[in-house]
């Protein structure tokens, strides 16, 4: 096994043509313009880019963005308590009560958005009912519009935020906050004075899953968005399949890319300055 | 005596940091060698350097006369009982002690003779079904003698096999190893850091330092004749006192005397130093008396016995005296 | 305030969030089972659109198209990523920091990302989209998973099993053979289930990559549901959770408990 040191080289190949390369080629492309019948045409220019500044489509990003930060405050504010409320368990149940919390993670947005078209469509769960029950008279438009995608944003990231302060809180040294009450400290403010800080950590990877998911969510709004309640993820979906102008799609999607990959680097650059926290994303897995 | 193992000129280096400058070590036929010294001093690298799991930087290894220094560990006839046992969480314990058995494709019937001589000799035999997590530490301490024993292999190396292992229960197993070792007339190399353990058990004992050795001598010369400070300090309690030819003089705790500083018509040598006693802690068997010296604010120990009926008391002035010959002169 | 008073405030809090992520669950399941077609009001039990499913030449195309593509992309990926977390484990790499950034990446950038730059790699190369570009696209996504997920396992084994191995005369192949094999083997499952549900369950990737005569499970859902619900739909997506579900639930029992470092006396 002299040569078992070259055994990664075949999952190194394969990520580099699979997923290096084919980044680089929309690197490229993003720089090229396009035909009028669609097809790319080789010529160096920064139109696309320019083009993204343009006021509709800074209004999509900002819109994008304001989405991904209410989204992320949402998640924080639900999934929190359920995962103190699970790292408090007796230990026998705090690994069903977080599978329990995890299983909606493994099914997909579709799924998970065409559950809620059920329930808000005009003749769905929530319309029958309340017309049964006689406090409405004609059917609410409750789904495609953007209370609509804030639900189904929040419903299919919650997970991602349970698990990593759940790890977190679990982690934490019990005995700190004995020591806090010892030294006088009411639970609440033990709790934020001691249990807050130290599952800061945990806060910020969950915060980092959920934030980078939300800027590239296209399936929520696709399924329960209305027509304005587009994402930057739409639009870019949008240059690929119909209006097939890909160096703009392109251009987009690495201004997406970039922004993902920026705020992870920011994120483990906390994470090593703030020596032991919460462990990373590879806890997902 | 039969020479077993051969270092020559073994050097280990990582990189820039030695670990070994230069050993030259023979390691008898039947012996209980222990090697002997802090963590760090290279003790477990020259034993998994005997074993093949390093290779030296520099140097050989000789095993029964034969230059085995670039053989893979599988080629050796030497077996290893592993810190934390390293028992395969996935077998039986017969399982595990036929392992190595299967793996040199000795015949089905030998190995299972073999495994069931072991398993007798170890007191295993009721627990040859279980898995090694259902086992006690000393259980599967016993496991992992066992699975190297059956092997018959030249020379068994031990990489501080009871250190995880609480007092009572290492006390038990020194004996049962020591038993062991002499009832198979068997090469035992052994590491360790505990000196009371090496003490206990050894033919011999090889005290490192900084991947040097240090002493390389029986228990009771490296006890009473330590030949550097470092031995005399890591291995028991010792006095220190610095002497006009600009050695230094080593005294055991249980070698210096006490008497009254007003003593007259004493039938001892007169006291060496005057002093105040500072402290008396009660050690069971002994008192350790703490005495601080007049003339150089140096705190010397002595282990006073009951049967010596004066009980020493804190700020009592005192003499301390010992025989001339229970002192040993060592480099600075 | 009372300690009691507040856990149950809390305790009501999480049980009310649990409803949350499980309430529209169930009902997308309990109206597989309604017979009346449009309305949400309970008409009666029904397995109907369970069996239309079945007779429904589509939904079973699509079902051959994801299992094909399931399983290509689970032996390959598996393959891929257990032999690469194995040498990452067992040897030192001087690039081993870019190494796992490139693991990693996958996993961290946007899904539509890898998706729409893997439609720009086969339309460059003119590879005709199909269930070939779709399993190449799935054993991307999710090699990085069974790296992680093997190496978690190897990760926490001692060296000292395989080096004792060693010393018991078991040459690197029989060591690989009879230790690290079948030590690392629930991981490897582990790692192999998960790659399975994300291919079965993946809708974005694919949404890019597939061809008209390679539509998934996921996809086909997509395309109904655009035209507006219907009770297949409902059964379509009940039977994938639940399949997803018990493939989660069987790689998290198979986790071994005995190789854990810190399980030593």
């Amino acid at each position: 096994m002299r040569n078992g040191k070259l055994l990664v080289i075949p999952i190194v190949a394969w990520l580099s043509i699979f997923f290096v390369i084919p980044l680089l080629i929309v690197v490229a492309v993003s720089f090229t313009s396009r035909t009028a019948y669609g097809q790319i045409f080789f010529q160096l220019t920064i139109s696309n880019y320019i083009h993204f500044l343009e006021p509709l489509y800074l209004s999509i990003f900002a819109g994008t963005l304001f989405t991904a930060i209410l989204a992320t405050v949402l998640t924080i504010l639900m999934g929190y308590p359920l995962a103190y409320y699970i790292a408090k368990l007796p230990k026998k149940w705090q690994q069903p009560a977080l599978i329990l919390a995890m299983i909606p993670f493994w099914i997909n947005f579709l799924i998970r958005s065409y559950a809620w078209v059920i329930i808000l469509r005009s003749q769905g769960v929530l319309n029958t009912l309340l017309l049964k029950i006689g406090i409405i008279e004609q059917p609410l438009q409750l789904l495609y519009n953007d209370t609509a995608v804030m639900l189904g944003m929040v419903y299919a990231l919650l997970p991602f935020m349970v698990l990593p302060i759940y790890v977190s809180i679990e982690q934490l040294d019990h005995r700190l906050i004995e020591a806090a009450s010892d030294l006088g400290a009411t639970p609440f403010t033990a709790f934020r004075k001691i249990t807050l800080p130290l599952t800061i950590p945990g806060i910020a990877a969950g915060t980092i899953l959920v934030f980078i998911s939300s800027l590239g969510m296209f399936v929520v709004p696709d399924v329960m968005g209305g027509a304005k309640s587009a994402l930057i993820g739409n639009l870019i979906q949008n240059q690929f399949l119909s209006a097939r102008d890909w160096p703009f799609g392109s251009a987009l999607s690495i201004v997406l890319a970039v922004l993902s990959l920026v705020l992870i680097m920011l994120y483990y650059k906390a994470l090593s300055l703030q020596e032991g926290g919460a462990r990373n994303v590879k806890d997902l897995a | 005596m039969k020479e077993m193992i051969r270092l020559q000129k073994i050097t280990k280096k990582y990189g820039d940091h030695v670990i070994i400058p230069s050993m030259d070590l023979t390691i008898n036929d039947g012996e209980f060698l222990t090697l002997l010294g802090p963590s760090g001093c290279g003790k477990t690298t020259l034993l998994r350097i005997i074993a093949g799991l390093e290779q030296p930087t520099s140097g050989s290894v000789f095993l029964d006369g034969e230059d085995v220094t670039i053989l893979p560990p599988y080629a050796r006839d030497v077996n290893m009982v592993f810190q934390h046992y390293a028992l395969f969480p996935h077998m039986t314990i017969e399982e595990n002690i036929h392992f190595g058995l299967k793996m040199k494709n000795v015949p089905m019937d030998e190995q299972r003779e073999r495994v069931s001589q072991v398993l007798y000799l170890t007191q295993l035999e009721e627990m040859r079904k279980r898995r090694p997590q259902q086992m006690s530490g000393g259980q599967q301490q016993r496991v992992a003698i066992a699975r190297a024993l059956v092997n018959n292999p030249k020379v068994l190396l031990l990489d501080e096999p009871l250190g995880a292992l609480d007092y009572q229960l290492r006390k038990n197993l020194q004996l049962e190893l020591k038993n062991l070792q002499r009832g198979l007339g068997l090469t035992f190399v052994y590491v360790t850091h505990d000196q009371e353990e090496a003490l206990t058990m050894s033919d011999r004992i090889v005290v490192m330092n900084n991947g040097l050795i240090e002493q390389d001598d029986i228990p009771d010369t490296i006890y009473h004749k330590p030949t550097s400070k470092f031995v005399a300090k890591f291995i028991g309690e010792s006095n220190f006192f610095d002497m006009p030819d600009g050695k230094t003089l080593v005294l055991r705790p249980e070698k210096i005397n006490l008497c009254p500083e007003d003593e007259e018509n004493a039938s001892h040598p007169e006291p060496h130093f005057c002093g105040t006693v500072v402290d008396v802690v009660f050690y069971g068997t002994i008192d350790k008396v703490f005495v601080r010296l007049d003339n150089s604010n140096q705190t010397v120990i002595s282990y006073q016995y009951f049967d010596d009926i004066i009980r020493w008391q804190p700020d009592q002035r005192i003499g301390i005296w010992w025989q001339p010959q229970d002192g040993v002169a060592v480099e600075k | 305030m009372s300690k009691t008073w507040r856990s149950h405030v809390l305790c009501a809090y999480a049980l009310a969030i649990l409803a949350f992520l499980y309430l529209p669950l169930l009902f997308l399941a309990l109206y597989s089972f309604n017979e009346s077609r449009i309305n949400a009001v309970w008409s009666g039990f029904t397995l109907d659109w369970y069996a239309t499913l079945f007779k429904n030449r589509r939904v079973l195309e699509a079902l051959t198209n994801s299992l094909f593509v399931a399983f290509i992309s689970t032996i390959s990926s598996t393959v891929l990523g257990t032999t690469a977390a194995i040498a990452l484990n067992k040897y030192q790499y001087k690039w081993k920091p870019a190494i796992n950034g490139l693991l990693y990446m996958p996993i961290l950038i946007p899904e539509i990302v890898m998706g729409l730059s893997l439609l720009v790699l086969f339309s460059q190369l003119q590879i005709p989209l199909g269930k070939i570009t779709l399993t190449l696209s799935h054993i991307t996504f999710c090699v990085s998973f069974v790296v992680i997920t093997v190496n978690a396992r190897l990760e926490g084994m001692r060296p000292e099993l395989e080096q004792a191995a060693m010393d018991l005369y078991a040459t690197p192949f029989k060591t690989f053979r009879y230790i690290t094999l079948p030590l690392a083997m629930p991981g490897i499952v582990a790692g192999a289930l998960i790659a399975f549900t994300l291919s079965i369950d993946d809708f974005i990737i694919s949404f890019f990559v597939a061809g008209p005569n390679s539509t998934t499970l996921p996809l086909y859902i997509y395309a109904t549901v655009k035209r507006g619900i219907s009770p297949e739909i409902n059964a379509l997506s009940t039977l994938l959770m639940l399949a997803t579900i018990s493939l989660v639930g069987i790689a998290r029992l198979i986790q071994p408990h005995y190789i854990s470092k810190n399980n030593e006396q």
